[in-house]
């Protein structure tokens, strides 16, 4: 008996002391993950200044549509992948009446997310941004996991750019300022995550699949 | 398995199991569906992985917790060497399903989830405590 540890005396005391523990902690963890309102919806303060078109930005649509959409987006990021098509669908639909603007926000965690960003960019000197752009987001498989500036290089041939040029401008300063600048507008904006979609200047919920979207894209139109 | 290691083992597992409660939670909410600034890439929380024959992994995690928990809380109330044998094989298990998730994040989806990292680390500490234990052998 005498070699016994002490709590064995009382196994009603730790059992109960564990399980209260374990209630505890699993109640503050709760509060703590549940997601607030206040953590889903960036600050509004200033959206519209940082929202505001740039001359360099790359938009698709109607240009004097009254519903701008901005969605910041990372192409390493797999949420973006999987909005891209529903992105096209929508602006397949709703082209005349609204114009959409691409910014980059890549994530400091995807090593690949700038590269990708600066290889749509390059395309885009050579007037082909949106070809790029549809080719990275959709083969994101196929080059996260391979070499990714050899898979760029062959999706520039593929859509006809000059090989040199593209691989110049890959390392351009003046590009990795642009999407540096991207990003640091959208930390402005206190976005929690990407894809982070804007209507007019204010933050909407990312819906969670294309009906969702088109029911968005209407209601905010008819609100117009 | 002298005091201080059963306490060391005690606390690691409450790490893991208070990890495993902040998956779950984030499941259960199924959080915006993006990747995030602060806590890295939803998208392996959302992936095609994070379930495991149909049971999301989160919640197999926080099973596998409480287990250890109610595991070494029993062996220091008992001293029986048995119940570490069994958290032992418990913690072998977790840690070759941590090595492939570890693995799925790294090469398969690119991304990383900090959450399901510190689990794998908590895991790996566990079993090494128990790998030096002579009650173990």
């Amino acid at each position: 008996m005498a070699t016994q540890p002490s709590s064995s005396r009382n196994p009603l005391a730790l059992w109960g002391g564990l399980a209260a523990l374990l209630v505890i902690i699993s109640a503050t963890v709760w509060f703590v993950a549940k997601p607030s309102d206040s953590q889903a919806t960036p600050q509004g303060a200033g959206s519209m200044a940082d929202l505001a078109p740039v001359p360099s930005e790359w938009g698709m649509g109607n240009p004097n549509a009254k519903l701008r959409i901005v969605e910041f987006g990372d192409y390493q990021c797999g949420a973006c992948g999987y909005f891209h098509p529903i992105v096209k669908q929508i602006m397949d639909e709703f082209g005349d009446d609204v114009y959409f603007v691409f910014r980059h926000f890549p994530l400091p965690s995807h090593q690949f997310a700038k590269s990708a960003a600066a290889a749509a960019e390059a395309a885009g000197r050579q007037g082909k941004f949106w070809e790029m752009h549809d080719l990275i987001m959709s083969n994101q498989a196929a080059w996260t996991r391979g070499i990714p500036t050899t898979v760029f290089l062959q999706m520039a041939r593929q859509i006809g750019l000059n090989d040199i040029q593209f691989q110049q401008d890959l390392r351009n300063a003046d590009i990795a300022a642009k999407i540096d600048r991207d990003f640091n507008s959208g930390r402005q904006l206190n976005i929690p995550s990407v894809p982070a979609f804007f209507f007019n200047g204010v933050y909407v919920q990312s819906p969670a699949d294309v009906e969702g979207f088109q029911k968005l894209v209407k209601a905010e139109l008819e609100k117009l | 398995m002298n005091p201080l290691w059963r306490g060391i083992y005690f606390t690691l597992a409450l790490i893991g199991f208070s990890d495993a409660t902040y998956l779950t939670v984030k499941h259960i909410y199924q959080a915006d569906a993006g990747c995030l600034l602060s806590d890295g890439c939803d998208a392996v929380l959302k992936s095609e992985f994070a379930t495991f024959m149909g049971i999301p992994l989160a919640y197999m995690g926080l099973v596998y917790y409480l287990l250890i928990v109610i595991g070494i809380t029993a062996f220091h109330q008992t001293q029986k060497s048995d119940i570490l044998k069994g958290l032992f094989l418990l913690n072998l298990s977790g840690f070759a399903f941590s090595l492939w998730l570890v693995y799925l994040q790294a090469f398969v989806l690119n991304s990383y989830c900090t959450w399901c990292l510190i689990s794998a680390g908590v895991t790996t500490l566990l079993l090494s405590i128990l790998t030096f234990r002579k009650e173990v052998h």
